[in-house]
C-alpha cells in the first residue's frame, strides 16, 4: 500500500512538472517580453539632437507642391544672388553665403547652365575652404566639376542626387575646426534662401492660408539663433550678422503664433530678403 | 595540430567578423537604401551615424513638413540579429509610431498632417555585441 502512495505522489509531481514553465521548450515558445523603449517628453527634449531638424531646400519646394502652389523656386531665385562673392573675412557671414549658394544649387539643377553649375560648386568650395572643413568635401565637388565638364554628369536626376547628398549627408559631417557653430549657420543660409523664395511664392499666388504649413518653424529658427548669438562668437563688427540676428529674432516672434496672416508672411520675406540682399 | 588550425580558423573568423561589423558597414548600408529609394521617389533630407550600446538610445528633433511622406530609415551594423527600434513622438511627446520590426534596419513611413517638429529615438533594443554603428537618414516625397 505504501508503495502504491509513493508510485501515486511520484506520478503527480512527475504530472505537474510537465505543466510549469520549467520545461525548456515551453521557454522557447514563450521568450520573454521584448524590453520597450518609454521616453516623456522632458527625456526627449533633454536629449535631443538637431543636426536632423532642418528641411532641405528641395524638400521646401515638394512642400510648395503639396500645398497645391504652381511656382517653382528654381525660377525665381534672383540673378543677383550669382554675384554673392567669399571673400568675407566675417566666418559666420561666410558659413551664410555658402549656405546661399548650396541652396541655389540644389534648387536651380533644371534652370541653371553648365557653367553656372560649375561657377557655383566653385563659389562653394572657396567658401568651405575658408571655413576649414577638410580635404574630403574639396576632392568630392573637385570630381564633381569634372564630371560635369566631361558630360559624364548632365542628366538632372543624378545631379540633383549629387547635390542633395552633397547638402543633406556630406555638409552635415563636414569637418569643423574652427568650432561647431560652421553647419548650423551653413544650413541657416539655405533655410533663409528657401524661406524667402516660399514666402514670395506665397505672395505672388495669394495663398495666404499656405503660410503656416510652409513658413512656420520655430524650433529651426531657435536653432539658429542659439548659433549666431553663441558665447565666443566672432566679435569683428559685421553687419551682416547683426542684421540675420535681427531677422532671426523677427522670425522667431512669427513664428510663436499658431497661424501665419498675410502680413506675418510679408514681414519674412522682407526681413529675409533684407538680410539675403547685404551677402 | 590538425585541431589547432580549426581553432585558429574560427577565431580568425571571429576577428575578421568583428573588424567588418564597422560605422562604415552602417553607412553602406544605409547609403545603399538612400539610393534605391531615388527610384522610388524619395530624396534624401540628411543622414547621420551614430555608436549605441544595449539599451542605450538617441534622440534626433525633426522638422517635418505637412502633405510630404516621410521615411525614416536605419542600418545597424554586425549580426542581423541585433533589434533596433525607432520610436517616433510629436511635439508633446506622445508616442505616434513604432516600429513592428526586430531586426537591424527597422523603418518608420509618416505623413503628418500639419508641419510640427517631432522626435525620433532610436534605440538598440537588442545588440550582440558591447557596441553597434547605427546609420540613420530622414528621406521624403
Amino acid at each position: 500500500m505504501s508503495t502504491f502512495r509513493l508510485l501515486s505522489v511520484l506520478l503527480l509531481v512527475a504530472c505537474s512538472g510537465g505543466e510549469t514553465s520549467d520545461n525548456p521548450e515551453k521557454k522557447e515558445d514563450n521568450p520573454p517580453a521584448k524590453k520597450t523603449l518609454q521616453l516623456d517628453l522632458n527625456d526627449l527634449k533633454g536629449k535631443a539632437e538637431k543636426v536632423m531638424l532642418v528641411p532641405s531646400p528641395s524638400e521646401m519646394q515638394k512642400s510648395l507642391k503639396k500645398a497645391k502652389l504652381s511656382s517653382n523656386l528654381s525660377q525665381m531665385v534672383p540673378k543677383e544672388r550669382k554675384s554673392i562673392a567669399m571673400n568675407v573675412e566675417n566666418k559666420d557671414n561666410l558659413a551664410v553665403r555658402t549656405g546661399v549658394i548650396l541652396a541655389d544649387l540644389v534648387l536651380t539643377v533644371e534652370s541653371s547652365t553648365k557653367e553656372e553649375k560649375i561657377e557655383r560648386l566653385e563659389k562653394l568650395q572657396a567658401g568651405l575652404k575658408k571655413l576649414e572643413t577638410g580635404d574630403d568635401i574639396q576632392l568630392t565637388i573637385d570630381e564633381m566639376k569634372s564630371k560635369i565638364k566631361t558630360g559624364d554628369l548632365h542628366n538632372n536626376d543624378d545631379l540633383l542626387q549629387e547635390f542633395e547628398e552633397l547638402s543633406g549627408i556630406m555638409v552635415p559631417e563636414l569637418e569643423q575646426e574652427a568650432g561647431e557653430w560652421i553647419v548650423p549657420l551653413i544650413q541657416a543660409g539655405s533655410w533663409l534662401e528657401g524661406a524667402n523664395l516660399v514666402s514670395t511664392a506665397i505672395i505672388n499666388e495669394k495663398k495666404f492660408d499656405a503660410a503656416s504649413n510652409l513658413l512656420r518653424q520655430p524650433d529651426v529658427v531657435a536653432y539658429f539663433l542659439s548659433y549666431v548669438e553663441r558665447k565666443g562668437r566672432d566679435k569683428a563688427p559685421d553687419k551682416t550678422v547683426e542684421k540675420l540676428i535681427e531677422v532671426l529674432k523677427t522670425l522667431q516672434t512669427i513664428s510663436a503664433k499658431n497661424k501665419l496672416s498675410e502680413e506675418d508672411v510679408k514681414s519674412i520675406q522682407k526681413s529675409t530678403g533684407e538680410v539675403l540682399s547685404m551677402l | 595540430m590538425k585541431k589547432l588550425m580549426y581553432i585558429l580558423s574560427f577565431i580568425g573568423l571571429m576577428v575578421g567578423g568583428v573588424a567588418l561589423a564597422t560605422e562604415k558597414e552602417a553607412d553602406d548600408c544605409l547609403r545603399q537604401k538612400i539610393w534605391n529609394g531615388y527610384s522610388e521617389g524619395w530624396a534624401v533630407r540628411t543622414a547621420t551615424t551614430t555608436e549605441l550600446a544595449q539599451d542605450e538610445h538617441r534622440v534626433y528633433l525633426l522638422t517635418l513638413y505637412a502633405g510630404n511622406e516621410y521615411k525614416v530609415q536605419v542600418c545597424a551594423d554586425g549580426s542581423k540579429k541585433n533589434d533596433i527600434d525607432l520610436v517616433l513622438h510629436d511635439v508633446d511627446g506622445k508616442e505616434i509610431k513604432r516600429d513592428q520590426s526586430n531586426n537591424r534596419e527597422p523603418e518608420l513611413v509618416f505623413k503628418p498632417v500639419e508641419t510640427q517638429t517631432f522626435y525620433v529615438a532610436v534605440y538598440a533594443a537588442d545588440i550582440e555585441k558591447d557596441k553597434s554603428w547605427v546609420a540613420l537618414a530622414v528621406t521624403y516625397r
